[in-house]
């Protein structure tokens, strides 16, 4: 399906930003969770990773910004390119400095830190003059003008979608070409979930910022993405336009929730499912 | 009368208080960026204080000898972390507590090698001069060794808060995992962290040593130093101001008050004391870091 939207351009394609290529990942050097993964996000995209609890969405992310490694995990198979670049299993520092940046799931600010201080950490990786530091922030303060208000505010005390947003802001200090965001809806109302993937493509589309987005909501992940990938037990079992995607009968039925027959789901339905994921795990 | 007992009371307490806040304050440095208690903190200060005297010896500028040895304070800081406490990144913190316990032991047994145990005199680098305030006689040393003291931590408080450098050692001591994610190294603020403690220990030595006689057991100065940051908060820097205040102006007091009726054990056990009831009432201390529980 992928190769089908490649080949629609005439010339060669370009390589893309990303490729993520048959990686295997084990923790502690035996916990195998990721098998044979692969997958690319090209220059401008918005590329969105499905799946559910446990299936290892979030090590596919911690692995590409070798987060992993605090947790003793490592890419054992494969390779991992940003940029024409190895980056697997490289220290997490450098690779934020090439222009990838995770949002870690949950929203992790720094609590005891204002919400200015925050920012003006994120800008560690370039070495930004007061007045590229100050633009940066309001470029920040433009996406997201609520964090302009409460600047000084301590950011352990904002509201949840504050400080989603306050991580997401974060990450665009270091001047990312690749943002991975973890689970940016976690936990947040409906509301607060549709405003900010509504900056999330509009930081795609007015800054060029390339995105990988994991999400457990397909619906609205789906929604911005160009394209996706489904992940379960750790291998892709699906990938796709959004379009391929929105119209696969199984996504449909376990992800988004609307049968095919468009009405309530029946036992048999997922027994069948069952059966399907044994086959394609 | 009582007035003059009192403003005495007060102002050898504050002097006290100084060298609390001073050890107190590399305590904290170190401990913020990679949750380290540096036990060894007084083995440091005792170090950088015959250092100087060593090279005062030679007969160099007593200021040119102070800032080669807080060079030297610095260099050995970042030696004593790239050594000793790297090759222990993701151990338990009882583990790397133990390491300093070690650290102190070893600091400590150079120290009565190399220095001996014979007291020996401080120069007054400091001046020798005696004011005089509502009666009272002043040493001059004591008044510029608070100052300097003051000085030094207001100055850390701002580099921790309004510099980019200091406010990426600020990230580091909230979470080693989100610094990393943003980009900021965390190996490199631990190893700025423990100079600028080395660097700290000079400047408690000469703000507190001057026209002292000393000898290396002025290392266990830093046990007292123990409850100021438990009062002060272990993640704070400019709170160590008053946690040392409180605790200096309390013993004074302990020692004038009640030390003739328990033959000179309240001022000792005052600091303690209040270490308890402090970790009882308040756990993180005055000014520490309370995790914000938000649902």
């Amino acid at each position: 399906m992928q190769q089908a939207s490649q080949n629609t351009n005439p010339s060669a394609p370009p390589p893309p930003l990303l490729s993520v290529t048959n990686v295997e990942v084990r923790y502690q050097g035996s916990i195998l969770v990721l098998k044979n993964v692969s997958l690319t996000v090209g220059e401008g995209e918005i590329v969105a990773l499905l799946g559910s609890n446990g299936a290892g969405k979030t090590t596919t992310l911690k692995s590409i910004s070798s987060l992993i490694q605090s947790e003793e995990g490592e890419v054992t198979e494969g390779q991992i390119f940003f940029s024409d670049a190895p980056i697997h299993n490289q220290d997490p520092v450098v690779t934020v400095r090439r222009g990838l940046v995770q949002v870690m799931e949950g929203r992790r600010v720094l609590e005891h830190m204002s919400v200015e201080q925050n920012l003006i950490v994120a800008s560690a990786p370039i070495k930004a003059s007061r007045q590229q530091l100050n633009a940066a922030l309001e470029e920040v303060y433009g996406i997201f003008p609520i964090l302009s208000s409460f600047r000084h505010r301590q950011s352990g005390y904002l509201s949840g979608g504050q400080q989603q947003m306050l991580v997401i802001g974060r990450a665009l200090m270091a001047k990312p070409r690749l943002l991975l965001l973890d689970e940016p809806s976690l936990g947040l109302s409906p509301i607060i979930v549709t405003a900010i993937f509504e900056s999330i493509a509009r930081i795609n589309r007015e800054l060029g910022t390339s995105i990988l987005l994991v999400e457990q909501n397909a619906k609205v992940a789906l929604n911005i993405a160009h394209r996706g990938y489904v992940l379960e037990n750790g291998r892709i079992v699906m990938e796709g336009t959004r379009e391929e995607l929105l119209g696969n009968e199984d996504l449909k039925e376990f992800y988004l929730g609307i049968s095919a027959s468009g009405g309530r789901r029946s036992f048999k339905d997922i027994k069948q499912y069952r059966r399907r994921r044994r086959w394609l795990g | 009368m009582l007035m003059e007992t009192l403003l005495r009371v007060l102002i050898g307490g504050i002097a006290n208080g100084a060298i609390y806040a001073a050890v107190a304050v590399g305590f904290s440095v170190i401990y913020r960026s990679g949750r380290v208690f540096n036990i060894a903190q007084g083995e440091l200060l005792m170090i950088a204080t015959f250092m100087c005297m060593a090279l005062f010896g030679t007969g160099m500028n007593h200021w040119l000898a102070i800032l080669l040895t807080a060079i030297a304070m610095g260099l050995l800081g970042l030696l004593i972390e790239r050594l000793m406490l790297r090759p222990l990144v993701g151990q338990s913190e009882m583990a790397l507590f133990m390491a300093t316990l070690g650290l102190l032991l070893i600091l400590n047994g150079l120290g009565t090698i190399v220095f001996g145990t014979e007291p020996r005199l401080f120069p007054d680098v400091l001046g020798t001069e005696r004011w005089r305030l509502g009666g009272i006689a002043i040493k001059e040393s004591n008044v510029l060794g608070t100052a300097l003291v003051v000085v030094t931590v207001v100055a850390l408080a701002w580099f921790f808060r309004s510099t980019r450098t200091g406010l990426f050692m600020t990230a580091v001591a909230e979470s080693h995992q989100i610094a990393r994610s943003l980009g900021v190294s965390v190996t490199r603020s631990i190893g700025l962290s423990w100079a600028i403690s080395g660097v700290v220990a000079t400047i408690a030595a000469v703000a507190f040593m001057s026209g002292r006689s000393v000898s290396p057991d002025i290392a266990t100065i830093a046990f007292v130093a123990l409850p100021v940051v438990l009062l002060s908060g272990l993640e704070t820097v400019g709170g160590v101001l008053l946690g040392g205040l409180i605790v200096g102006v309390g013993q004074s007091m302990a020692a004038r008050w009640l030390d003739p009726y328990t033959e000179g054990g309240a001022s000792l056990i005052f600091p303690f004391a209040l270490m308890m009831v402090i970790l009882i009432i308040k756990p993180q201390g005055l000014f520490g870091w309370k995790r914000v529980e938000r649902i």
